[in-house]
């Protein structure tokens, strides 16, 4: 049995007197899609911060991989294969939207010091970044400037600078946030399409992406695991119905 | 048609390669006519113009507004003057020594500042330029506050070559024109596409796995060594060196040089300290209040919705 993507080991983390994360275990398997689940200020953000190394827990570990990255930094973090989709687009906005890929592509071959060589003509990077672009939906709109590009396409941007890193943990906070029903329907696709390449870590509201989606769930109450469980077994969960999921769950 | 055309030749005209190929003419020009003091006013204005390119790559390729540019400036002027003491006197030792010295600076007070952000950054970096200020104006070896002449214009492969004001000038253009050969690559590069989107998104390129640390503090380690050999030029032009050098003054003169050409533009800052060069010369001839003059075109050039010099006489030429 080889070691999970992801562990976390009994994290916590306060603000002043209100614990945001309060002794949180769970553990992400290598071709796991994990979602995490709760009601606003269930410190879903947060737990998603000590994740990516942003916020320093002020107990517990984090592991990727068996090793411990608790004192690691962000990039650190990103170069043993986490790669991040942030709950607000982030793009960078006066790049074009290929380049945006080409900068993903180039972190993960290593280097940023080079100084001469121009980018435009690393021709197998650019590749990559472009198939990755296709492999999302955006191959036409690889030269329009990503800060002009719609919502829902600089999510699927967002997404195709994941996967161009090859990463073994893909972490998803609220990718569907601010989508229109159309354009969730169809992330849903593309992640459910990668499903047993890359691990996932998603944070979503959307119920119907989460249990579509994952194998496993875990319910965030007041920064505390309520329960971990299949989706069929959060479904049937009384305690999850009335305190979260409501009398409309799916 | 014609109007297209106009703006083409706006465009090209005020293209900063145009500026530096205006500099190298007038010193041609200057040369043949033995109009000295135009070959003096073209050195002059090359040399600010590579220290203030310098700064337009750490603040707006960087996006590191630093206030305190002209401690490297002043740097790279003091390695010229502290090594001719010590007998070195060689050209092609002193600029690559004036650009050690500045960076060697920059290395450790950017390793402090770069943990700042925003206003707090162009503080610690104004507080560091005038700490070097203060302790060179402390260094009574090397005149202290009033400064020291050098010895003598220094040497090049032996000879005397820099005696001359023209040569002098063809040096000062040539190490502008590479600089900006050399900037312009490294933005073009990885290193400066990876510069470029940190300064747009830092968390983002950081999450990506890159050290936006590491890459903006040698960013602004080789902004402050090319604005080192600046200084090390304007100390042989001057053949004389003060604390004067590192003023705060001079800092902001630089960053309104950079906002003058546009701080988008690598090299628009090259159009922004020829023009400040220009301002300072004439108005400066007329009256003592030039500066005057000098607020009311960077109150024009900012009121223009442009910010950029070269989009003001794009539209005028038009």
């Amino acid at each position: 049995m080889t070691a999970p993507i992801l562990r976390l080991d009994d994290l916590c983390k306060h603000y002043g007197a209100l614990p945001v994360t309060d002794h949180v275990s769970l553990e992400v398997g290598r071709h796991e899609i994990h979602a995490v689940i709760g009601p606003n200020g269930a410190g879903k953000s947060t737990l998603v911060g000590e994740i990516a190394g942003s916020i320093v827990p002020d107990h517990g570990r984090v592991l990727i991989d068996g090793e411990d990255v608790t004192g690691e930094s962000v990039a650190a973090r990103a170069r043993r294969g986490l790669a991040r989709v942030f709950q607000t687009s982030r793009v960078i906005k006066d790049f074009s939207t290929l380049d945006n890929a080409l900068l993903a592509a180039i972190a993960t071959d290593g280097t940023a010091f080079r100084f001469l060589t121009p980018v435009a003509g690393e021709t197998a990077t650019r590749e990559r970044a472009r198939a990755a672009l296709d492999r999302v939906g955006l191959a036409d709109r690889g030269d329009v400037l990503a800060g002009r590009l719609a919502h829902g396409e600089k999510r699927a941007l967002e997404l195709a600078m994941g996967l161009v890193q090859a990463p073994r943990l893909l972490l998803l906070d609220e990718p569907m946030a601010g989508t229109g029903r159309e354009e969730t329907e169809r992330l849903t696709e593309l992640l459910a399409s990668l499903a047993g390449e890359v691990a996932m870590l998603i944070v979503e509201h959307d119920m119907a992406t989460v249990f579509r989606l994952a194998d496993r769930i875990t319910v965030l109450i007041g920064g505390a695991v309520a329960i971990c469980g299949t989706p069929a077994e959060i479904r049937a969960d009384p305690t999850v119905r009335s305190a979260y999921l409501g009398e409309g769950a799916p | 048609m014609t109007r297209a055309l106009a703006r083409r030749v706006a465009a090209l005209l005020l293209h900063p390669a145009t500026a530096i190929v205006g500099l190298a003419l007038a010193v041609a020009l200057a040369e043949a006519f033995g109009w000295n003091f135009a070959v003096t006013l073209a050195t002059r204005a090359a040399i600010l113009a590579l220290a203030a390119l310098s700064l337009s790559f750490v603040i707006g390729q960087g996006g590191m507004v630093s206030f305190g540019h002209a401690a490297p400036f002043g740097i790279g002027a003091y390695a010229v003057l502290i090594a001719g003491e010590y007998g070195i006197r060689e050209v092609s030792l002193l600029l690559p020594l004036a650009f050690l010295a500045a960076a060697a600076f920059a290395v450790p007070t950017g390793a402090l500042a770069l943990r700042t952000r925003g206003v707090y950054f162009i503080m610690i970096t104004l507080a560091f330029a005038q700490m070097a200020y203060f302790v060179f104006a402390a260094l009574s070896a090397f005149g202290g506050d009033d400064g020291m002449g050098l010895a003598g214009r220094a040497t090049f492969a032996g000879a005397r070559f820099l005696r001359s004001d023209g040569n002098l000038a063809w040096l000062s253009v040539g190490l502008l024109a590479a600089a900006a050969w050399v900037l312009h690559r490294v933005v073009a590069a990885r290193f400066g596409f990876v510069l470029r989107a940190a300064r747009d998104d830092e968390a983002r390129v950081s999450a990506l796995g890159f050290s936006v640390y590491r890459t903006r503090l040698v960013a602004y380690a080789l902004g402050a060594g090319i604005a080192g050999l600046a200084g090390a030029l304007l100390a042989e032009q001057t053949a004389f060196v003060s604390p004067a050098l590192m003023n705060w003054h001079r800092s902001g003169e630089l960053i309104v040089m950079v906002v003058l050409g546009g701080s988008g533009r690598l090299a628009g800052a090259v159009l922004g300290a020829i023009a400040v060069v220009l301002v300072e010369e004439f108005l400066g001839g007329v009256t003592e209040y030039w500066k005057l003059g000098l607020g009311l075109l960077i109150l024009a050039v900012v009121m223009s919705r442009a910010i950029d010099l070269r989009a003001l006489l794009a539209r005028i030429a038009r």
